[in-house]
């Protein structure tokens, strides 16, 4: 499959809010730090918030 | 030679002496070089920010040469791995000419703001990391998600073995800063937020209140309650909006959460580490709302022996200028050494004036002379 196929075929990041904010918690079950949806939610924003200095 | 451990408790108490401004039997000496040990170790700058594993060594290696009492930075600016791996860039590495250059591309307005005080999750997710990079695909937010845990880890790791094989201190765990350093480093830049304190004071100041008490007042009060035993102090803040604030605008936008964010970590005991880009002498009235003996101030391009004269109650470290170390012979530098040394004596931690970024900041010669000189001067 060519790059460009596969690139349209991943899924991308919605960024509306709070849908796209509440899914993209969800993926962060594959980390063993962020064991609940809640705890993932309040992740996303610090973690943003951190990495902008960077 | 001693023991690491051994080591750590004497750096322990230098370092705890000349915050609280008590006697020391010699002046501490902590790093101030960033960049530059990368060069120093031989390596380019791509090949160090971009491996953990290499800027590990690179750590190690500093210190193992100019043997530091203690390092402001530990091998983590720059995190390029992070913002690469979500598919934007927030600065450009040149090996070549050995510089970084950053890019001028914050993505939030001030028509933002009020959404910043309705959600700040919906601030950062929508109008931040939006922007960044709008198409971002699920599988880049994951990888940038695990790149900082990476990150988080190799801070830790090289932390602990800094400490453990030559008990060196780390100078802070983390930076907690004014809003007013978040909005001018991370969200509006220097033309925005110049803008902003004249065209909307209003809502600037209310976002600001906004992202004290959101973030700032429940991690700063978090972070309070730590042991820090392993560090020179608690945390880092850093003065680096001030220098496009006037006196009015300092006293209006920085100051009152800057100080709230002191008072809480002094109430607990906890000391603070600040560096101060550019000139921080034209606030000096400020600093004296400071207790005495409960923080460092590192300035880079003030005259620190005025600057002692204003603040007399604050630890100062710093002063061994680039312009020397750079450019002169062994022995001018060891004679400013003697000079900083002996005229700032207790109170005072040897450090270099600016971030040590280029090759052309320092020969290592005069580093390992200087730090030799400032270990053997007894007070």
């Amino acid at each position: 499959m060519a790059n460009n196929e596969k690139k349209e075929m991943e899924t991308r990041v919605n960024f509306t809010y709070p849908e796209g904010y509440k899914e993209a918690a969800s993926w962060l079950e594959i980390f063993p730090q962020l064991s609940d949806q809640e705890a993932r939610e309040a992740f996303i924003a610090n973690f943003i918030s951190t990495i902008t200095i960077f | 030679m001693k023991d690491a451990k051994a080591l750590f408790q004497e750096r322990k108490e230098l370092f705890d002496n000349a915050i609280a401004l008590k006697h020391n039997k010699r002046v501490p000496i902590v790093s101030n070089y960033w960049t530059w040990k990368i060069l120093d170790a031989g390596c380019t700058l791509s090949e160090a920010i971009c491996d953990w594993d290499v800027m590990t060594r690179v750590v190690l290696e500093h210190q193992e040469k100019y043997c530091f009492d203690g390092l402001v930075d530990c091998g983590g600016r720059n995190n390029n791995k992070l913002t690469r791996a979500m598919g934007y860039e927030r600065h450009l590495l040149n090996d070549e000419a050995e510089s970084i250059t950053v890019l001028d591309n914050l993505p939030i307005t001030a028509e933002d703001y009020p959404i910043y005080r309705k959600s700040s999750q919906e601030f950062w997710w929508k109008c931040w990391l939006g922007r960044m990079n709008p198409d971002m695909t699920k599988e880049q937010f994951l990888e940038g998600v695990s790149e900082f845990f990476k990150f988080l880890e190799f801070g830790d790791r090289v932390k602990a073995e800094l400490l453990e094989k030559y008990g060196a201190l780390a100078a802070f765990p983390m930076p907690y800063m004014a809003p007013m350093e978040l909005l001018f480093n991370q969200a509006r830049g220097i033309k925005g937020l110049s803008l902003d304190m004249r065209r909307h004071p209003e809502e600037l100041m209310d976002i600001l209140d906004a992202i004290f008490e959101t973030e700032v007042l429940p991690a700063v009060t978090a972070a309070a309650e730590g042991d820090y035993t392993n560090y020179i102090t608690a945390m880092e803040t850093i003065f680096l909006a001030h220098s496009i604030m006037n006196t009015k605008q300092f006293a209006r936008f920085y100051w009152p959460h800057f100080l709230k964010i002191t008072q809480i970590m002094f109430e607990k005991g906890q000391k603070i580490y600040t560096f101060s880009e550019a000139y921080i002498d034209r606030f000096s009235d400020f600093l004296q709302d400071i207790p005495e003996g409960m923080m460092i101030l590192h300035p880079e391009q003030d005259d620190i022996f005025e600057l002692r004269k204003k603040i007399p109650h604050i630890c100062i470290a710093g002063g061994m200028p680039a312009s020397y170390l750079g450019y002169k012979s062994e022995e001018e530098c060891v004679d400013y050494a003697r000079k900083l040394v002996s005229e700032m004596g207790d109170g005072y931690i040897f450090s270099q004036d600016k971030m040590g970024t280029f090759r052309a900041d320092a020969r290592p010669e005069n580093v390992k002379a200087v730090n030799d000189f400032v270990r053997s001067y007894e007070l």
